[in-house]
């Protein structure tokens, strides 16, 4: 964060789309391929630990891009990100909260697989990323 | 890198609206419990508490945030980035142990039952070493009781 932004916002922006491609593809690759592995049995032991950490990996990967887009974007854009960010987390962390919580005492709900908990908070974050830019008047949101 | 007054003065009114804010939302709890126990019926009572236990776990949740975007709004650009890179620290750690761990959970492997309602433990750990680590890269800790507002700055 410290570093000084060389960039302008749109060659951020064109930087943290070269990553978020190849990485989200990556993702989806990965974890329909390691569903598809661990199902079926194919693939046992330690195997199946690795296996189930690699779409980590790759969605490790697009927050990279997401991070390095903060750090080289301009005040404003960063101020929209970060934002966001918190009303994505307000969202996620009151919902995994509430439902973890009737989970806990009603024992028909279905349980909730946290990893839907990434997908629900970058819905929740670009939601609000949208409703920021426009607010702000930044012209473009993210993810 | 030490403390300027205007830092030291954010962190300190940030530690007291914190600890207000904390001890109305404990207050609030309380007094509604009370009253609920004091004019509702059992059924109504037992109805209430079902709702209240659903909705209180959110406080929490919604106090840290919106603590942290106040404390954003009002510190200094250097504190601002520690902030942030806490946030992303956490986010990213958090990330990085619940998808293996629950993708694992879900195809029946043998691992400890993850609830949804750890999640806010987990992030708020993480969160916290990143602001850690974030403090300590930027050297920016310094006891508060270092700064002194007569001393002549360094040059």
């Amino acid at each position: 964060m410290t570093a000084a932004t060389q960039h302008t916002p749109k060659q951020a922006l064109r930087r943290y789309f070269k990553i978020f491609v190849p990485s989200m593809a990556a993702y989806l690759i990965l974890v329909f391929l390691a569903a598809y592995l661990i199902k079926n049995e194919i693939v046992g032991g330690a195997p199946k630990y690795v296996l189930a950490f690699l779409p980590g990996l790759a969605a490790l990967a697009f927050l990279y891009g997401w991070f390095r887009f903060i750090r080289e974007t301009d005040e404003l854009a960063r101020r929209v990100q970060t934002e966001a960010s918190m009303v994505g987390l307000a969202v996620i962390l009151s919902l995994s909260l509430g439902w973890g919580i009737l989970e806990m005492f009603i024992e028909t709900l279905p349980r909730l697989p946290l990893f839907y908990v990434f997908p629900l908070y970058f819905a929740a974050q670009g939601l609000a990323s949208w409703r920021l830019s426009k607010k702000y008047g930044t012209g473009f949101c993210l993810p | 890198m030490s403390y300027t007054k205007s830092m030291l003065k954010a962190r300190r009114k940030f530690t007291l609206k914190f600890l207000a804010l904390y001890l109305v939302t404990i207050g609030l709890l309380l007094a509604t419990c009370s009253i609920s126990v004091k004019y509702l019926t059992v059924e109504d009572q037992s109805n209430f508490f079902r709702y209240f236990l659903i909705l209180s776990p959110v406080i929490p949740a919604l106090l840290l945030l919106f603590l942290s975007r106040w404390f954003l709004k009002s510190t200094d650009e250097l504190h601002r980035n520690i902030v942030i890179k806490g946030l992303l620290w956490g986010l990213s750690a958090t990330m990085l142990m619940i998808i293996p761990w629950s993708f694992l959970e879900f195809f029946r492997a043998d691992m400890l039952d993850l609830r949804a309602n750890y999640l806010l433990q987990i992030f708020v750990i993480f969160y916290a070493i990143g602001m850690i680590y974030g403090h300590w890269k930027s050297g920016a800790y310094v006891k508060s009781n270092d700064y002194d507002p007569w001393r002549e700055p360094k040059s």
